[in-house]
């Protein structure tokens, strides 16, 4: 059950609005090496590896 | 970074069939030595940023590492055309469910859906087998093609590591929250609770999809902002890059 926040809007706003299929595209990231290593092996896929640390000069919030 | 790689739509499309792994630089003691034998800067030691694609054994080198992707591509077309190649030589062949890309706790979590600019759904429950439940329930949705990348997940066990959340003592279930500038705090925009239906899972995200706002950020205004308001993010390693944004070109 949904039982937090705005729940009373929720209707209204699925309604008067699109699902988020038309959102940007984006790529869907692993953010650990443990578990997205685990993955590629069990899968035969191969990897997109791009790390980033989440912050400049020490502001957090952006990359 | 050259970002407008990673925003190409083929360079996308290729990375459906890709495992996309975004190791978080600074904050993790153990994965950093693998970071730095892909790619060390000119100092010698780990940079911000570290680009590879590898194959499946993360030992073989399929394009040249560096930086950004731009190290090893003219152009983000480029780069699409050279994924499309790989997945040749690794056809999908194995069909095993892809779990839940989850951060490594709440703060880091906070902080990349801050930078990502994206809502963040947190498993909290103290009973590891209601975690497990709420996980599998959420790999679903996240890997479906409406949801794909639009959402960040992680995990918490202990009502302690919700303290950044504005309002009251949450209880266990799936919080979905729409992360603070800074990313150090987080705003709740929907609950629901661990014996939620995945219909009832589905319509939260998408609504937290719908209300959560997209901050436009510019790099110089956040960090002088950031800085004003004494936001210092800590990380779990020592930084070593000495110049962070020095555009380097291409060597091929």
């Amino acid at each position: 059950m949904i039982r937090q926040i705005v729940p009373l809007l929720l209707p209204l706003v699925m309604t008067l609005a699109a699902p988020p299929a038309d959102a940007a595209e984006r790529i869907a990231w692993y953010s650990t090496l443990k578990q997205g290593l685990a993955v590629a092996k069990a899968t035969g896929r191969p990897i997109l590896l791009v790390s980033a640390a989440p912050h400049c000069h020490g502001i957090s919030g952006i990359w | 970074m050259d970002r407008s790689y990673l925003s190409h739509a083929g360079v996308i499309a290729a990375s459906r069939e890709f495992v996309c792994i975004r190791p978080l630089t600074y904050e993790n003691a153990i994965e950093a030595p693998f970071l730095e034998s892909l790619f060390r800067g000119r100092s010698g030691n780990l940079e911000n940023t570290v680009f590879a694609m590898l194959g499946p054994d993360a030992k073989t080198r399929l394009c040249r590492t560096g930086r950004s992707p731009g190290f090893a591509f003219r152009s983000p077309d480029q780069m699409a055309a050279a994924m499309k190649q790989i997945l040749k030589k690794y056809p999908s062949t194995k069909t095993a469910p892809r779990p839940l890309p989850l951060l490594p706790n709440v703060r880091l979590g906070l902080n990349v859906s801050s930078c990502d600019n994206t809502p963040l759904a947190i498993i909290y429950s103290p009973d590891q087998a209601v975690r497990t439940k709420l996980q599998q329930q959420l790999a679903t949705l996240a890997w479906d093609k409406n949801h794909i990348g639009q959402i960040q997940f992680c995990v918490a066990t202990r009502a302690e590591e919700l303290k950044s959340l504005a309002g009251k003592t949450q209880k266990p279930g799936i919080l979905i929250v729409q992360p603070g500038t800074y990313g150090n705090n987080g705003q709740l925009i929907s609950a629901v609770d661990p014996d939620t239906t995945p219909a009832e899972l589905g319509d939260a995200i998408d609504f937290a999809l719908l209300v959560s706002e997209f901050q436009q950020k510019t790099m110089r205004q956040h960090i002088v902002r950031g800085q004003q308001l004494g936001v210092n993010w800590k990380t779990a390693i020592p930084v070593t890059d000495s110049g962070g944004s020095r555009r380097r070109r291409p060597s091929n």
